[in-house]
C-alpha cells in the first residue's frame, strides 16, 4: 500500500485533537486501519484491559519497509487520495493514528505486503524509533501496543477501572464488527473466553441480521423488523428494534455513517422523532441502522474521534431516517416483542430470588422493571370482589382461528381482558389499551388526511428569543405550518406567532416555542409541537375508547382483533405498553414443565 | 356578640357572600365568614384575598361583638333549619364558640379571632359613578364569553372597562378578547366616569358580581381606582383588586374596510352552525362558508365522522367567498345577538371578520377566520 | 425554623416567628435599600439550614407590607422604623402573615399531600405558576407585593424553569424572596437575575439563646451538646432537641463503638425502629444527619492528623479505632455511599428501617474486613 506524506495545508485544514483517549480509541483506530487494508480476519488481544498490551493483528494487504517507515510519521496517510477532505471514504484519513500511538507508547508494528516475501518490523518507543529490522510476519499486520501511555502518565490516572476500560474496548470492536458482517474478529481479553464473531455473508440481508445478532443477542434479531429505503442518493438499510422491546437508556442505538459508527445528534433525534409517539418518554428504542452516502455528501471532519459528523442536506436525511423508520414499524403492524411474553412466562414462575445481600445496592433492586409489573399484573388480576358468585370468565367455543395472527377470541376475563386462540397458541388482549391505540389512529390519520385546521390569531403572540433559537426556528416554518404553526421573524430577537393549530385551542405559546427551542437545540427535532397534538389526540382516544370493565360479545371481540391486526403500531398502546402478551404451545409447555 | 334574626334573611345574605370562599382552602381564616354585629346591622364579609364581599342586613343586636366562623357551615346550617325560624346567633365570653339556635335545634361552630381576619382597608376610591344595573348587565353578558382562560396571559383574563368616545359620543366600553376574537360592547358614559383610569376586571370578580346583580333593579354604585373596584347595590358591597397588567391596544385589530357585507337571519344561522357541525367531532370543530350572491352554504367534512352541508338563502350582493371558521366561536357570537339580523362584514378568508347585531349598534364582535 | 418537616400549620412556622437573633448586618443593608430606594425586585437568602433566612424573609416582608410608600397616609401602627425591620405583633400586618392571609403575600413551598399525610418531595410547577396570576393583580394596598419561595432547593427542574421566566419579567412594586440551603444549587440563571444576602451561621452563644426561649427545660449538659452538634443553626439545634438528638447521637457513637468486635444487632433494631417510625421524618432526618456528619468528622480528623472533636466521653477512641480500620480512600467512598443511600431513602420513599440497618451492618463490615 502506498503511504503518502499529507500535503501543509491539507494538514491544517484537519481539526486539530488527539485521537487516543483511551485503550479503547487505540483498539478502534488501529481495527479501522486493519479494516482498511483489506483485511478478511482480525484479531483483537488485550492485556490488563488494555493497558498493558493491545495486539491487533490482520490478514491485510500489509505494507513494504519503506511504506512501514511513513506509517509512523504524523499525518501520512495511506488513506487521502485527492488531498481533498470532502471525499473521506476511508476509516483512518487523519494519518495521526499510529504515530499518535507512538509516541504515549511502546509501539511494535510487523508487516509483510502481499506479493512480497519478507516482513519487516519497525518498532518505536514513545516517538523515537528503535529498530526497523527484518520480520518473519504472514502477509498483513500485526500491531503490538504496550504499556499504553507510560510516557504521559497523567493520562493514565484518567483512566476507569480495568472492568470499564475492557468494556470498552469491546464496545468498539462490537461497533465496527456491526458494520462489517463479512470480516470475522476475535477479541481475547484473558478474562473471559475469547469472543468471535464469524465471518457471514456479507451485503446479503441475512448476514447482516446474523452479524446483529451474534453482537446484540438472539432477542434483537426476533424483535427487529428490517429497513431499507433509499431517498436521493441516500441509503437507509439495518434494523429497527420494536417498541415494546425498549431500554432505560439510548444506549442500545447504534447508528453508523458510510460504515462509521457515530454517536450524532441528529441521528439520535431523527431515531427518537420517528419512535415518539410509540414509546414512553423515558424509554429508548434499540436501534442498528446504516447510512450510505456519497463522501461528498457527509463532513467527518467535525471531531477528532469521528464520533459527530455533518451533512449536507441534513433534512433529507432526517426526513429519510423517520419516514422510512415509521414505515417499517407500521408494517410490523400489531406485533408486540416476544420479550413481553417472556416476562410473562418470568412473572408466572415461582421464582427463588438470589439470596445474600449486596451491601448498599440490595434495596434498590428492589423495583421491578416496568414491563414485568405490568405483564404480572395482566396474569394476576384480582378477582372481582363485588360479584363473588358471577364467573369471572366467560368461555365461548372458538371460531376457527386459521390465517388470522391473532386467532379468534374464546373469551373475557374479569371484563378487561380478551383470549384469543391462535394457531400456534393464545393471546391475551387488553381492551381498553388495544382500543386506545385503534382509536388514536385513526384519529391521526385524519389529520394527516386533511391537515391540521389553522386558528389565525387575531392578535398575534410576540415571543422573545434568542437570535441563535430564532434562526433555528424559522428554518423550519414549513414543517411548522403543517402542523398548524404559523410563525414569522418580528424584529432582532422575536418572532410573531400568527396561526396555531385549532386543535390546540388557547394554548400558552411562550411555553410552547421554548420548549419547541429547546428540542431543536438538544435534538435539532421540534418534537414538543408534534408531543402536544399527539397528546391531545391521545386523550381524546383515551375518552373515545372501550373501557377496561366493559363486557364484550364475541362479535364485537372479533372485530376489535382483526382491526388490531390491519392497524400500524396496534402492538402498543400510546403509552408504549403493549397491548397484547402471546404464549405459544411451546411456552405454554414449557410452563407446565412438559419441556 | 348576640342577636336574633328572621332565618330568610340571614340565608339570603350569607347566600351572598358564601360562594366567594373556596371550598378547599389551605389556610384556615380564609374559610371563615366574618360576622358583626352592631349599630342596628348585621354585616357579613367574605373574602378570597382577590374578591371581598360584604352583605349588610338590619338587625338590632342585644349585645355587639364580631367573630369569624366557617361560612359554608354556617350556611348548610341555616339553610337546613325550617322556614321562618327565628334564628339567635350569640358568642360565648372567650368567643372561641359561635352558638346557633333555632327552636329545638341548636349548633356551635369554631371561630377564630376577627382580627386575623383580613380587613378591607379604607381605600380612596376617586372615581365614582352610577351605573344603570340593566346596563352593567348587559356590559358583562356580551363580553364575558370571549374572556381568555390561559393564564399566562393573564392581562387577558379580566373585562377591560374604560371610557371612550364612539362617533363623537362618550360612551363606557366594555372589551374582551382570547386572541382568537373580540367583543366590544358600550352603554351611554354615567356622569362622573369620565375621567376613569381602564382597568381590567378579574373573571372571577365578573362571574360573582354578574350573579349579585341579576335581579337587582336600582343602579349600582361603582367607586374605583387603578388599583381596586367596588360595587354596591342594596345591601351587598363587592369590592376586588384588578389585573395589573396593560391590555391590548384592541382598536388596531378591528378592521375598518371590509366591504363585503353578509346578512343573515341570526336564529337560523345558528341553528345551521349548529346542525353542521355535530359533524366536525374533532377539538377544532372547523366550519366552511362558501358565500356567493344571497347564498350562504355552511359544510364540515370528518375523514372520520363524514360529511354534512346546508344551504340557507341570505342577503349578499358581493363576490363569492370560502372562509372558515371555528364553530363554536360563531355560535357563542351568535348568541349574543338579541335582534333578527346579524350582519357579517368579510375582507377575505384570512382577515379579521366583524359581526354586528342590526338592531344594536353598541355591540360588535371581531372573529379570526380559521385555515382548513 | 426548624420547619422543615413540620405540617403547614405547626407552630413553629417562621411566619409566625416575631423575632430574629443575629443577622444584624442583613438585616441593616435590607433597611438600608429600602430607604434608598433601591432595592432590587429578587433577593435569594442564602447559607446552611436552620439559621433563621426564612425567619428574616417574613420579618422583612411584613417590614414591606407595614410601608406605604407612595401615599401620604399613615398606616395604623405609624410608619415603620427605619432602624429596624420589627413590625408588632398585634399589628394587623403580623397577624395576617401568621395566618397566611395576607392579601400581597405568597408563599411557595412544599405542597402539603392529603392523600400521602406528608408534605410533597418537591416543589412542582403548578405551585410555582401561582406566582403569575398574583402578580398579575394589583396590590390590595397601594404597597410592595411580596412573594417568598421556600426553598429554590426545592424547585423540581420545570418549576426553575417557571420561576426563571417570572424573574425575566420582574413585576412592578414586588419583591421575590428566594431561599438557598445551598447557593451552588441554584440554576445560575436563576442566580444572575437576583441579588444574594449570604446569611452566616449563629454563634454557639446565639444558637443557646434561642433554643433556650423554644425548650426551656434542657440539662446544662445535654444544651452543650445539642448546641455543639447544631453547628450555628438554631432550627437544628431545635430539631434536635425536640428529638432528643443528644441521645440519638450516643447511642449512634455506642453502636459504632462496638465495630468491629461486636455489633449489638438488637441495639442497631431499636435504634432503627426510633428513628424510622412512620409520621416521625424528623428522627430519620436527625439520625441521617448525625451519622454522615459524624463520619466526615471521623475522617476529616484521621486524615488531617488533628484530634476528634469530641462531643461525648470516649468518643475520640471509637473515631481512632474506625479510622484505623480502613484508609482514606476507602472512608470518603463508605462516606459517599452511606450519604447517598440516605438521601436515596427519603428521595425513594425506601423502607427506613431496612435502610438504616443496611447502613449499620455495611459499616460494621467494612470496619471488620
Amino acid at each position: 500500500m502506498v503511504i503518502r506524506r499529507l500535503p501543509e495545508g491539507t494538514v491544517n485544514r484537519i481539526a486539530a485533537g488527539e485521537v487516543i483517549e483511551r485503550p479503547a480509541s487505540v483498539v478502534k483506530e488501529l481495527v479501522e486501519n486493519a479494516l482498511d487494508a483489506g483485511a478478511r480476519r482480525i484479531e483483537v488481544t488485550l492485556g490488563g484491559a488494555g493497558r498493558d498490551l493491545i495486539v491487533v493483528a490482520d490478514d491485510g494487504i500489509g505494507m513494504d519497509r519503506s511504506d512501514l517507515m511513513l506509517a509512523i510519521e504524523r499525518h501520512a496517510t495511506s488513506k487521502l487520495p485527492g488531498d481533498d477532505l470532502m471525499t473521506i471514504a476511508t476509516f483512518g484519513f487523519r494519518g495521526e493514528a499510529l504515530p499518535s500511538i507512538g509516541s504515549v507508547a511502546r509501539l511494535r508494528i510487523a508487516s509483510r505486503a502481499r506479493g512480497l516475501g519478507e516482513g519487516w518490523a519497525i518498532a518505536i518507543d514513545a516517538g523515537r524509533v528503535q529498530a526497523v529490522e527484518p520480520d518473519s510476519q504472514p502477509v498483513g499486520t500485526r500491531v503490538e501496543v504496550r504499556d499504553l501511555f507510560y510516557a504521559t502518565p497523567a493520562r493514565l490516572k484518567f483512566l476507569k477501572t480495568d472492568r470499564t476500560e475492557a468494556s470498552l474496548c469491546h464496545e468498539a470492536v462490537k461497533r465496527l464488527a456491526m458494520a462489517h458482517p463479512g470480516i470475522a474478529f476475535t477479541i481475547r481479553d484473558g478474562a473471559h473466553a475469547a469472543v468471535t464473531y464469524p465471518a457471514r455473508p456479507e451485503n446479503l440481508v441475512d448476514g447482516r441480521l446474523d452479524r446483529l445478532a451474534d453482537v446484540l443477542g438472539r432477542d434483537f434479531a426476533k424483535n427487529a423488523v428490517s429497513v431499507d429505503a433509499t431517498r436521493d442518493n441516500v441509503r437507509l438499510t439495518g434494523y429497527a428494534g420494536l417498541p415494546t422491546f425498549n431500554r432505560g437508556n439510548a444506549l442500545a442505538q447504534y447508528l453508523f455513517v458510510n460504515g462509521r459508527p457515530v454517536r450524532d445528534r441528529l441521528l439520535v433525534g431523527a431515531v427518537r422523532a420517528a419512535y415518539q409517539d410509540l414509546l414512553a418518554r423515558d424509554r429508548h428504542p434499540v436501534v442498528a441502522l446504516f447510512l450510505d452516502l456519497p463522501p461528498g455528501e457527509v463532513d467527518v471532519n467535525v471531531h477528532p474521534t469521528k464520533a459527530e459528523v455533518r451533512f449536507r442536506d441534513g433534512t433529507l436525511v432526517r426526513g429519510l431516517i423517520v419516514s422510512a423508520l415509521r414505515a417499517a414499524l407500521a408494517s410490523a403492524g400489531h406485533r408486540a416483542s416476544t420479550s413481553v411474553s417472556a416476562q410473562a412466562i418470568a412473572a408466572f414462575r415461582a421464582g427463588i430470588a438470589p439470596s445474600g445481600t449486596i451491601p448498599f445496592a440490595a434495596s434498590l433492586n428492589r423495583y421491578p422493571r416496568p414491563g414485568v409489573a405490568e405483564a404480572a399484573a395482566a396474569f394476576q388480576a384480582p378477582v372481582s370482589a363485588a360479584t363473588p358468585f358471577a364467573p369471572a370468565a366467560r368461555i365461548n367455543e372458538p371460531a376457527p382461528a386459521a390465517g388470522f395472527p391473532l386467532g379468534a377470541a374464546v373469551a373475557q376475563v374479569h371484563e378487561t381482558y380478551i383470549v384469543a386462540q391462535t394457531e400456534r397458541g393464545m393471546v391475551v388482549v387488553d381492551q381498553h389499551a388495544a382500543h386506545e391505540r385503534l382509536v388514536f389512529e385513526r384519529i391521526r390519520r385524519a389529520i394527516d388526511g386533511t391537515g391540521v385546521a389553522r386558528q389565525i390569531l387575531l392578535i398575534p403572540e410576540i415571543v422573545e428569543l434568542d437570535a441563535v433559537d430564532i434562526e433555528r426556528l424559522l428554518a423550519r416554518t414549513g414543517e411548522f405550518a403543517e402542523l398548524g404553526l404559523v410563525i414569522e421573524s418580528f424584529g432582532p430577537g422575536a418572532v410573531a406567532v400568527r396561526e396555531v393549530p385549532a386543535l390546540l385551542g388557547e394554548i400558552d405559546l411562550k411555553g410552547l416555542m421554548r420548549d419547541l427551542v429547546d428540542d431543536l437545540a438538544a435534538l435539532e427535532e421540534g418534537i414538543a409541537l408534534r408531543d402536544r397534538l399527539e397528546q391531545v389526540c391521545s386523550t381524546m382516544a383515551c375518552h373515545g375508547s372501550v373501557r377496561a370493565g366493559r363486557r364484550l360479545t364475541i362479535p364485537e371481540m372479533n372485530a376489535l382483533l382483526r382491526e388490531m391486526e390491519s392497524t400500524p403500531h396496534a402492538g402498543q398502546c400510546t403509552h408504549g405498553r403493549p397491548t397484547y402478551v402471546e404464549l405459544d404451545l411451546h411456552d405454554i409447555e414449557r410452563l407446565f414443565g412438559r419441556r | 356578640m348576640k342577636l336574633t334574626i328572621e332565618r330568610a334573611t340571614l340565608l339570603a345574605a350569607l347566600g351572598h357572600v358564601q360562594n366567594v370562599v373556596e371550598r378547599r382552602n389551605t389556610i384556615p381564616i380564609l374559610s371563615n365568614v366574618l360576622v358583626s354585629a352592631g349599630d342596628g346591622q348585621l354585616s357579613m364579609t367574605a373574602t378570597d384575598l382577590d374578591l371581598t364581599i360584604v352583605e349588610r342586613v338590619a338587625s338590632e343586636a342585644r349585645q355587639s361583638g364580631a367573630t369569624t366562623t366557617p361560612a359554608h357551615t354556617l350556611y348548610d346550617i341555616v339553610r337546613k333549619l325550617p322556614e321562618g325560624a327565628q334564628v339567635e346567633l350569640s358568642t360565648g365570653k372567650d368567643d372561641a364558640r359561635l352558638a346557633i339556635v333555632a327552636g329545638r335545634s341548636s349548633f356551635s361552630l369554631p371561630c377564630l379571632p376577627k382580627e386575623d381576619f383580613p380587613a378591607q382597608t379604607d381605600d380612596k376610591l376617586p372615581t365614582r359613578f352610577r351605573v344603570a344595573a340593566e346596563d352593567l348587565r348587559r356590559l358583562i353578558d356580551k363580553t364575558r364569553f370571549a374572556i381568555s382562560t390561559e393564564e399566562t396571559r393573564y392581562y387577558l383574563n379580566g373585562i377591560y372597562l374604560h371610557a371612550a368616545k364612539s362617533a363623537g359620543v362618550a360612551m363606557l366600553r366594555a372589551v374582551a378578547t382570547d386572541g382568537h376574537r373580540l367583543a366590544q360592547v358600550e352603554s351611554p358614559l354615567p356622569d362622573g366616569a369620565a375621567g376613569m383610569p381602564g382597568v381590567i376586571v378579574p373573571r372571577k370578580a365578573i362571574a360573582e358580581l354578574r350573579r349579585l346583580i341579576d335581579q337587582v333593579a336600582d343602579p349600582i354604585e361603582v367607586s374605583l381606582s387603578d388599583t381596586k373596584m367596588r360595587f354596591s347595590f342594596g345591601q351587598t358591597v363587592l369590592t376586588t383588586k384588578l389585573i395589573d397588567g396593560t391590555f391590548p391596544d384592541y382598536q388596531r385589530v378591528i378592521p375598518s374596510d371590509n366591504d363585503k357585507t353578509l346578512e343573515v337571519d341570526c336564529r337560523r344561522f345558528a341553528e345551521a352552525v349548529d346542525r353542521v357541525s355535530t359533524i366536525s367531532t374533532e377539538k377544532s370543530r372547523s366550519i366552511k362558508l362558501t358565500i356567493g350572491k344571497d347564498r350562504l352554504q355552511l359544510s364540515a367534512t370528518s375523514p372520520e365522522a363524514g360529511s354534512a352541508s346546508e344551504e340557507m338563502e341570505v342577503s349578499y350582493p358581493g363576490d363569492s367567498l370560502e372562509i372558515g371558521f371555528n364553530s363554536k366561536y360563531l355560535l357563542d357570537i351568535a348568541t349574543q345577538i338579541d335582534g333578527d339580523i346579524a350582519r357579517i362584514d368579510l375582507a377575505d378568508a384570512v382577515s379579521p371578520t366583524i359581526v354586528r347585531d342590526l338592531g344594536d349598534e353598541r355591540a360588535l364582535y371581531v372573529l379570526m377566520p380559521m385555515r382548513v | 425554623m426548624a420547619k422543615e418537616p413540620v405540617r403547614e400549620d405547626a407552630a413553629e412556622h417562621p411566619r409566625r416567628t416575631p423575632g430574629l437573633v443575629g443577622h444584624s448586618a442583613a438585616q441593616s443593608l435590607l433597611l438600608r435599600r429600602v430607604a434608598d430606594g433601591r432595592l432590587a425586585h429578587a433577593w435569594i437568602f442564602s447559607g446552611p439550614r436552620g439559621i433563621g433566612k426564612a425567619t428574616l424573609a417574613y420579618r422583612f416582608a411584613r417590614h414591606l407590607l407595614s410601608r406605604r410608600d407612595s401615599g401620604s397616609e399613615v398606616s395604623l401602627f405609624g410608619e415603620p422604623s427605619t432602624q429596624s425591620l420589627e413590625v408588632p405583633a398585634e399589628s394587623s400586618v403580623f397577624r395576617l402573615v401568621a395566618q397566611g392571609a395576607h392579601p400581597d403575600l405568597i408563599t411557595v413551598e412544599r405542597a402539603y399531600d392529603e392523600k400521602a399525610k406528608r408534605l410533597r418531595g418537591e416543589i412542582s410547577v403548578d405551585d410555582v405558576r401561582r406566582l403569575t396570576p398574583f402578580f398579575g393583580t394589583t396590590a390590595s394596598g397601594e404597597g410592595w407585593r411580596v412573594a417568598i419561595v421556600d426553598s429554590v432547593d426545592d424547585l423540581n427542574r420545570n418549576a426553575a424553569n417557571a420561576l426563571l421566566k417570572i424573574l425575566e419579567e420582574p413585576p412592578e412594586r414586588g419583591v421575590l424572596i428566594l431561599i438557598a440551603h445551598t447557593r451552588g444549587a441554584v440554576l445560575p440563571t436563576i442566580r444572575s437575575r437576583c441579588a444574594t444576602l449570604t446569611m452566616a451561621p449563629l454563634a454557639a452563644s446565639e444558637v443557646a439563646a434561642v433554643l433556650q426561649g423554644h425548650v426551656g427545660d434542657l440539662d446544662p449538659q445535654a444544651m452543650a451538646e445539642v448546641v455543639t452538634l447544631a453547628h450555628g443553626s438554631p432550627g437544628r439545634a431545635i430539631e434536635l432537641a425536640q428529638s432528643g438528638g443528644a441521645a440519638v447521637y450516643r447511642d449512634m457513637v455506642g453502636l459504632l463503638g462496638a465495630s468491629p468486635k461486636g455489633l449489638d444487632i438488637a441495639a442497631v433494631h431499636e435504634l432503627a425502629d426510633r428513628a424510622s417510625h412512620r409520621g416521625n421524618d424528623e428522627q430519620f432526618r436527625v439520625l441521617s444527619d448525625l451519622l454522615v456528619e459524624w463520619l466526615a468528622s471521623m475522617i476529616a480528623a484521621g486524615a488531617s492528623g488533628r484530634a476528634f472533636r469530641a462531643i461525648i466521653e470516649g468518643e475520640e477512641g471509637v473515631a481512632e479505632k474506625l479510622w484505623r480500620s480502613r484508609g482514606l480512600a476507602q472512608w470518603l467512598e463508605v462516606w459517599e455511599k452511606v450519604r447517598d443511600r440516605l438521601v436515596q431513602s427519603e428521595a425513594l420513599n425506601l423502607d427506613r428501617k431496612q435502610t438504616l440497618i443496611d447502613v449499620f451492618l455495611s459499616l460494621d463490615h467494612v470496619s471488620r474486613a
